[in-house]
């Protein structure tokens, strides 16, 4: 189980490597190619990266919450399923402040502009925080068997719960027609945990004006990091 | 006239002699966080801000506008990159001097340079009085110690850069102004 919780952690962090980098490489595109869109309905780079930002914003600081209270001698009992419960309705209240906030920009600013580069910044700084805090749950895992299983389940448990996000996410994009959005999450060549659906998008289709086809890998490690 | 004041006016001699003025518009940076300052700028019109990018959110912390001297301030003593990024909120027009400009006017003769240190003595303390800032509690007591310092800060800045800068919600700060 432990070996499990550290192969999971490594594998996160590979993942997450690989999406940092690919980011850093959205910087050498102009403003106006981070900002283009196919059509008022699309999203583009900058509004899916921010979009991701948003529930950094939400996730980073529960996760950090978690891992800290792992780290103390004896957590209470009932911790455990306190968590899970305020992390459903969590869950549910971010999604709707989440709608609001990404709908009001795109209504009053089609173009998009108010997003700059800082928009990426902010997301690799995420993307640090997030590997920190990775690393710091390998800690808690090896030195600390007893907190290493329950953290197992926990991320376990968090994963399977990003993924029920994750369809929400999804549900949400196909009724506003946010389809590349849709076909990245949903590309062939998803992290093996995100199997369950993968429907075999072609990637090759011309979504993406900008990227050569190769860049696709790097949007869908992306949003992996976020799995 | 204090030593401060006379190094500042010596500076913008310079600058008005020397530069061209200079625009970028809304929404474009001087500085970017990783960027090395080497320059000191003077806000002809329009208004900018520094701010520091967390995970979460972009941290207002010197706000400038017509008069304004301004820079990324650590980067350009210690040439280290710049934590900072300054943005223009609005069409801005600035001059600028080097920091080697900068030393070498503070140089010149030993009047310039006692101007050089009180000018670094004032920043000093302006920066004490952000700190203390930062600490109270109360938003309206906050909100009252900048308007000591800027007066005019409304009628430059938009009011929700003000409230980052305080460190409160753009709500917040139109409560307290209107209470």
């Amino acid at each position: 189980m432990q070996t499990n919780a550290d192969q999971l952690i490594e594998e996160m962090i590979s993942i997450m490597e690989r999406s940092t980098c690919a980011v850093r490489k959205f910087k050498e595109l102009s403003t106006g190619q981070l900002n283009y869109k196919k059509d008022p309905e699309q999203w583009s780079i900058l509004e899916c990266i921010e979009h991701l930002n948003l529930y950094g914003d939400f996730y980073l600081p529960e996760i950090e919450k978690q891992i800290q209270a792992h780290k103390t001698a004896n957590p209470p009992a009932t911790f455990k399923s306190g968590i899970i419960g305020n992390y459903f309705a969590n869950l549910m209240m971010v999604k709707e402040e989440k709608i609001k906030k990404m709908k009001s920009p795109a209504d009053k600013n089609p173009s998009g502009c108010q997003l700059s580069v800082t928009t990426i910044e902010r997301f690799l700084k995420q993307q640090e925080l997030l590997k920190l805090l990775l690393l710091q749950a390998r800690y808690v895992d090896l030195t600390r068997t007893k907190a290493a299983i329950s953290l197992t389940r926990l991320i376990k448990l968090r994963l399977e719960i990003r993924f029920g996000f994750l369809f929400t996410i999804l549900k949400g994009m196909f009724f506003r027609r946010k389809s590349w959005v849709l076909r990245i999450i949903t590309g062939n060549r998803l992290h093996p945990f995100c199997d369950q659906i993968s429907v075999g998008i072609n990637i090759n289709d011309s979504q993406f004006p900008f990227l050569p086809i190769g860049k696709i890998d790097y949007y869908i490690a992306i949003v992996c990091s976020f799995c | 006239m204090t030593n401060a004041q006379g190094f500042i006016s010596k500076l913008m001699t310079a600058m008005e002699r020397a530069g061209e003025e200079e625009v970028i518009s809304k929404g474009e940076f001087l500085v970017k966080e990783g960027d090395i300052e080497r320059n000191l700028y003077l806000i002809v019109s329009g208004a900018v801000r520094v701010f520091y990018l967390s995970e979460f959110e972009e941290q207002t912390v010197r706000l400038g506008y017509e008069g304004s001297l301004i820079n990324s301030l650590s980067s350009f003593i210690k040439g280290t990159p710049s934590e900072f990024y300054i943005e223009a909120l609005r069409k801005t027009t600035f001059k600028l001097i080097s920091r080697d400009q900068v030393l070498q006017l503070a140089n010149e003769d030993s009047a310039s340079l006692k101007q050089y240190i009180s000018l670094l003595e004032t920043l000093v303390t302006q920066q004490i009085d952000r700190e203390i800032d930062l600490l109270i509690t109360s938003p309206s007591e906050r909100l009252k110690r900048v308007l000591e310092r800027s007066p005019h800060l409304f009628q430059h800045i938009p009011l929700k850069y003000i409230a980052s800068y305080l460190r409160m919600t753009p709500e917040t700060l139109s409560r307290i102004r209107n209470s």
